[in-house]
């Protein structure tokens, strides 16, 4: 394989948002303060710029990389990518912006006027956003391994300084433009090189990859048959499903996206053109994994599924296409990790910076430090923990790892989200006690399974997947816990009822708390 | 800021032409209307009795609609996976070359969920219009 294509293409979409970031501190101090003064985003812009940010590794080569390995109930992975928006759309999106907060915490703090359960929010939104990131620089050395020959810690490197570098600069994350345009970058790099590759695939006369002979389906074509190590998949893939469903409302570079609506009733056809934006992304991505059944049937020792996109086009058409489409693969797969990590790192670093070191510092230091240096310390640290992280972890399917950081997300934000949006008598104690179950439960989970604690058995599938009991535990006690203790409700819970739910032209305020 | 510029997301003039001149306004066109009913909307946000019943009157109608929708795509997004496991026969059907499952997982979906989004969409603001003509005929 000819790498310098690849090579090219990857320095290309890396240089660009180096510049974007050098230059977006200029750009921001304009474009940004204008967007959040009058917010004049249009929905289509800012549904664009919402997937840009959204679709990350997972998506781009871990989706192909699970259908690939285990087969058509894979499929459901970027289904409930989708549907998790339309479940946000339907129960928070538009009370969640007139709420006026900016992240989960502000939300969090607003809705029941407790600084400890902020601090948890914080927490979580750290620990969430670090789960999330660890796939982003895994994904990035994978990549540069899969077409360059480069030892894995390379990609890891390049993809966390680029982020430091360009949140440390000011930031690309609050242009909305940037993020919208990185979603059409990758709407191309996945169709046209799909397109080519199914051209040739019906012009080859090769089998399709479900015919086992005789009229039969092979049995990685049927679905919820277990294979491999990937057991119960019936329960497996239930409980993922609800993950990513419940999941998606409780990332934390989700939800700040939606501040730049003008208000509750755009917040919501945003929503819309993201469901059908993303829909018109994930029709492609299984298209890699089906193919390399026929044009990749194993993949050698030692090279992980995740690849399985990138490795393809040297498989059906080698020669100068191959690399070339290679390359637009590579360029693609790096838009998405760095279009992720961005929005990821400045969501987690405004959290340590705000709810962590602040405190910290103003105790101990006084006003010593300025905001710039405290802001880029906090980028360090959010950067730091994941990066190294990725280097020590086992290599989990990334896909995977992202569906752990929405099971968590799904048993402690969702449960805070849809009561303290819908339910005036959730109390402090309650909206705490639900939050804390969860994310202990969930997180736990987690770690087990990146360690292979659990096996195949059921323990192993409840360890996976634990989305299915996890979230009803935690909402379980939200609410057993609240009823016990009806006076820890917020004095002005009705008040804030009001304020999320109220329509703007009765309120006749775009913004209410302004 | 510059006003009349736009989002910046608009189409900008190209060069050597002349800047299209831009009428600036204020978010709510409709404000002179508002003026005319401050007491009911100043009810609600005050949280009087009366407020307190027309805003629990929304909140029920909004989670009823929501709830409504949820079910529908619960039951066919569960339903799928359920109908693979109790009729084999429909797992192993084909459309064209490629086996049912493939189809409906991986391509029908979407546009359903896209069109249940719409639907939500424009019913949640038939509601909405519908308790602010309520609030304001009082």
């Amino acid at each position: 394989m000819n790498s310098a294509y690849a090579v090219s293409a990857v320095t290309l979409v890396c240089l660009a948002t180096l510049v974007i970031g050098a230059v977006g501190l200029r750009l921001s101090r304009t474009t940004s303060d204008f967007y959040v003064a009058s917010r004049v985003v249009s929905p289509g812009w800012n549904a664009a710029a919402i997937c840009g940010e959204y679709l990350s590794a997972a998506s781009f080569l871990g989706v192909a990389g699970l259908v690939y390995t285990n087969g058509v109930d894979m499929l459901w992975y970027p289904v409930g990518y989708t549907v998790g928006y339309l479940v946000l759309l339907v129960l928070v999106a538009a009370p969640l912006r007139r709420s006026g907060a900016y992240t989960l915490p502000d939300f969090a703090e607003a809705r029941l006027e407790s600084r400890a359960v902020r601090l948890m929010a914080s927490l979580l939104v750290v620990g969430i956003g670090w789960l999330y990131l660890l796939p982003q620089f895994q994904g990035a050395g994978l990549t540069l391994a899969t077409v360059a020959g480069a030892p894995p810690w390379v990609g890891r490197t390049v993809v966390a300084a680029i982020v430091l570098a360009a949140v440390g600069a000011g930031g690309m994350r609050s242009i909305t433009f940037v993020q919208a345009v990185q979603y059409w970058i990758k709407l191309t790099a996945i169709s046209i090189p799909a397109f080519i590759l199914l051209w040739a695939w019906a012009r080859g006369g090769q089998p399709a990859p479900w015919d086992a002979g005789g009229g039969t389906l092979a049995e990685w074509s049927r679905p919820l048959v277990d294979h491999g190590p990937r057991q119960h998949a019936t329960y497996t893939t239930y409980s993922t499903l609800l993950a990513l469903c419940l999941g998606t409302m409780g990332l934390p570079h989700v939800l700040v996206r939606f501040y730049t609506n003008p208000d509750g009733r755009a917040a919501r056809r945003t929503t819309v053109t993201v469901i059908a934006l993303l829909g018109a992304f994930y029709i492609f991505t299984p298209v890699y994994g089906v193919l390399g059944r026929i044009y990749l049937p194993s993949l050698g020792a030692g090279v992980r599924a995740d690849s399985v996109t990138l490795l393809l086009p040297q498989a059906v058409v080698p020669g100068v296409l191959g690399d070339v489409l290679g390359a637009v693969l590579a360029g693609g797969a790096f838009a998405a990790f760095l279009s992720t990590a961005s929005g990821l790192t400045v969501s987690v670093t405004g959290v340590i910076d705000q709810d962590l070191i602040d405190p910290l510092l103003s105790r101990h230091i006084g006003g010593d430090t300025t905001r710039i240096q405290q802001f880029r310390i906090a980028s360090v640290v959010a950067v730091a923990v994941p990066y190294v992280a990725s280097s020590v972890t086992p290599e989990v399917p990334l896909a995977d790892i992202v569906g752990l950081a929405f099971a968590v997300a799904a048993s402690t934000f969702c449960p805070l989200l849809l009561l303290g949006v819908w339910w005036p008598r959730l109390s402090v104690p309650g909206a705490a006690a639900g939050m804390l179950t969860g994310g202990l439960l969930a997180s736990a989970a987690a770690i087990a399974t990146m360690f292979g604690v659990g096996g195949s058995g059921w323990a192993g599938a409840l360890l996976a997947q634990p989305a299915a009991w996890t979230i009803p535990i935690a909402f379980a006690v939200s609410v057993i816990v609240s009823l016990a203790t009806p006076s820890r409700v917020p004095a002005g819970a009705l008040r804030t009822m009001v304020r999320l739910h109220a329509p703007e032209a009765l309120t006749g305020a775009a913004d209410p708390v302004a | 800021m510059t006003p009349g510029r736009g989002t910046g997301a608009g189409p900008e003039p190209g060069p050597g032409e002349v800047p299209h001149r831009v009428r600036v306004t204020a978010p709510q066109r409709d404000a002179r209307r508002r003026a005319d009913r401050p007491s009911r909307s100043a009810e609600l946000a005050q949280q009087t009795a009366l407020g307190e019943i027309y805003l629990a009157a929304l909140l029920r109608a909004q989670l009823r609609l929501g709830l409504a929708v949820l079910s529908v795509a619960a039951v066919v997004l569960a339903g799928i996976p359920l109908l693979f496991l109790l009729v084999p026969q429909v797992a192993t059907t084909r459309i064209g070359p490629a086996p049912l499952p493939w189809v409906v997982v991986g391509l029908a979906v979407y546009p359903v969920v896209a069109f249940g989004a719409r639907f939500y969409v424009a019913q949640c603001e038939r509601l909405e219009r519908d308790f602010v003509e309520l609030v304001s005929q009082q």
